[in-house]
């Protein structure tokens, strides 16, 4: 059975997220949920996903080396994205994300005192990815860097629990049809099975997101068809995730939300991310 | 007569003993004639930080609370310092903006806590079982099993069970989730208390229709040497978890 691998200090596993950063991210989301533009909140929602992501690996004496992490942009240009320290590196190990944030900024945050009331603490919040929206949308260069990232990652972990990669996009490749940069990734295995590739399609319309489709007759056009064809079915636990988070997941559930707003996109990487097999 | 309580645990395969996030009470062998005996073991959950301090604290909890009264579940009293306790040692640390935020949401583990009571009137033995989580008791009477607690199948084992958290949480209401057992014991008799995989692996064997007992006796006999060859070898024939693993072995013994 595939995608059942242990992850572990000795036998890591990897994320790699692809970010859109080209210039119709600066627009705000469709359906007027909020005047932020996209490219704000996505930087949000990745910062919170690596804090979150750097506590599940944290234990007292540190962080535990669970998972490799990557962050590549692509818009003006291609390439790794996280600022400071980690710029120009397109995978770091997670004690490294942990450890070295561009800046820690302190934000204010009401909890429970345990005596039935809330007192404001002040948290530190970590930022290691800023907003950039310039330029085309070369999604198939972005997906190839992908490719070459993993093909060099893979040798040192063959066993890994494999690698998975999401896409996160506003619009359609400008550089060509992406499917064979896509198909070369998702070829891409370790003994425990492909890489996994998902991806996000965040909403232009305000329409309803589709999320998790099994099949592609509900899709609305020739574009959400072919990012359902690139995206890789849920693993079974991914399905139980999403079945508990309210998700109608049907078997084939492909790891594809189509008109994203950003609800569905925090609640997507969380489904993409959770690890359930950490030793 | 008196009883004899031996213990061996390790942690999973790959990590250090220093990372084991089990604990037992009492946690160095013990032979006592004292007429009210109490052991524990914890777990800490992995998913949570300062988790071994946390399931340390919870069975040292258990065994000090006031054994006049040894059939109520009077230990989750003193819950509430236990958990300022635990939050004041995190506190003490400098933690990096991680750790910091990991701990604030608290560690949780699971515990058993069983006491053992004779009455030397008309010279009876009785055990008295509270648990939250997964923790199992098995009682065992010449290798053959009386009772397991609070798991009595394997089914038991694929749930998330509700544990006890570090920090104050308004969500759990803890005393809805305390199992209680109790039943007589006699010398001869044998009760072993473990963290989940272990007796996920045990009742498992119960259920095929085997007979574990002898090969759990085997390698506490062997002490830690022996205990460890025989837990690395169910883990790598798949039959156990790689789970930090807690026995401890109460037994009846001449003084």
């Amino acid at each position: 059975m595939p995608y059942q691998a242990e992850i572990s200090r000795t036998n890591p596993s990897c994320f790699l997220f692809l970010i859109d950063q080209s210039g119709s991210m600066q627009d705000p989301f469709a359906g007027g949920e909020s005047s932020r533009r996209k490219a704000d909140l996505l930087a949000d929602a990745i910062n919170r996903l690596l804090q979150n992501l750097v506590i599940k690996c944290a234990k007292e004496e540190g962080i535990r080396d669970y998972f490799y992490v990557g962050v590549i942009g692509y818009g003006e240009r291609v390439g790794p994205a996280l600022s400071g320290q980690l710029a120009g590196r397109d995978l770091a190990p997670i004690s490294d994300i942990g450890n070295l944030p561009a800046r820690i900024e302190e934000r204010k945050k009401k909890v429970e005192d345990g005596a039935g009331g809330l007192v404001e603490q002040t948290i530190r919040f970590p930022i290691w990815f800023d907003p950039i929206c310039h330029g085309a949308t070369p999604m198939a260069q972005a997906l190839t860097l992908a490719h070459d990232v993993l093909a060099r990652w893979l040798p040192h972990h063959p066993d890994s629990f494999p690698p998975i990669v999401i896409n996160i996009s506003d619009g359609e490749a400008t550089d060509g049809d992406p499917s064979i940069a896509a198909d070369a990734l998702r070829s891409l295995a370790t003994s425990d099975g492909n890489v996994l590739l998902f991806n996000v399609h965040l909403s232009a319309k305000g329409a309803r997101p589709i999320e998790f489709p099994a099949r592609p007759d509900a899709l609305p056009d020739e574009h959400a068809r072919l990012m359902f064809d690139l995206s890789s079915p849920l693993t079974p636990a991914m399905r139980t995730i999403a079945q508990q988070e309210g998700f109608v997941v049907e078997e084939g559930a492909r790891g594809f939300v189509f008109n994203a707003d950003m609800v569905s996109v925090i609640k997507f990487l969380d489904i993409g991310t959770r690890p359930s097999n950490l030793r | 007569m008196a009883l004899s309580i031996r213990m061996q645990w390790l942690p999973k395969a790959g990590n250090r003993d220093d990372e084991y996030e089990d604990a037992c009470w009492p946690n160095h062998a013990v032979t006592t004639s004292q007429p009210v005996v109490r052991c524990a073991v914890a777990d800490g959950a992995t998913e949570s930080s300062f988790a071994g301090l946390w399931a340390r604290q919870l069975v040292a909890a258990y065994a000090a609370t006031d054994t006049a009264d040894w059939l109520t579940t009077d230990w989750l009293t003193t819950l509430p310092q236990e958990q300022a306790r635990w939050q004041a040692q995190v506190a003490a640390r400098t933690l990096p903006w991680y750790a910091e935020a990991k701990a604030r949401s608290g560690a949780f583990a699971a515990l058993l806590g069983v006491t053992i009571a004779h009455d030397p009137d008309d010279d009876e033995w009785t055990w008295q079982a509270s648990a939250i989580g997964d923790c199992a008791l098995f009682h065992v009477r010449s290798e053959r099993l009386l009772t397991s607690f609070p798991a009595t199948t394997t089914a038991f084992f694929t749930s998330r069970p509700l544990l006890i958290p570090s920090v104050p949480n308004q969500f759990a209401a803890l005393d809805e989730h305390i199992q209680q057992a109790r039943g007589d014991s006699q010398p001869g008799d044998t009760l072993y208390l473990t963290t989940d995989a272990l007796g996920q692996w045990l009742l498992q064997q119960v259920e095929q229709g085997a007979t574990p007992w002898r090969a759990v006796e085997t390698a506490l006999a062997g002490r830690k040497r022996g205990f460890r060859r025989w837990i690395a070898g169910l883990r790598s024939q798949g039959q156990l978890r790689n789970d930090d693993v807690t026995l401890l072995r109460i037994g009846w013994t001449e003084r």
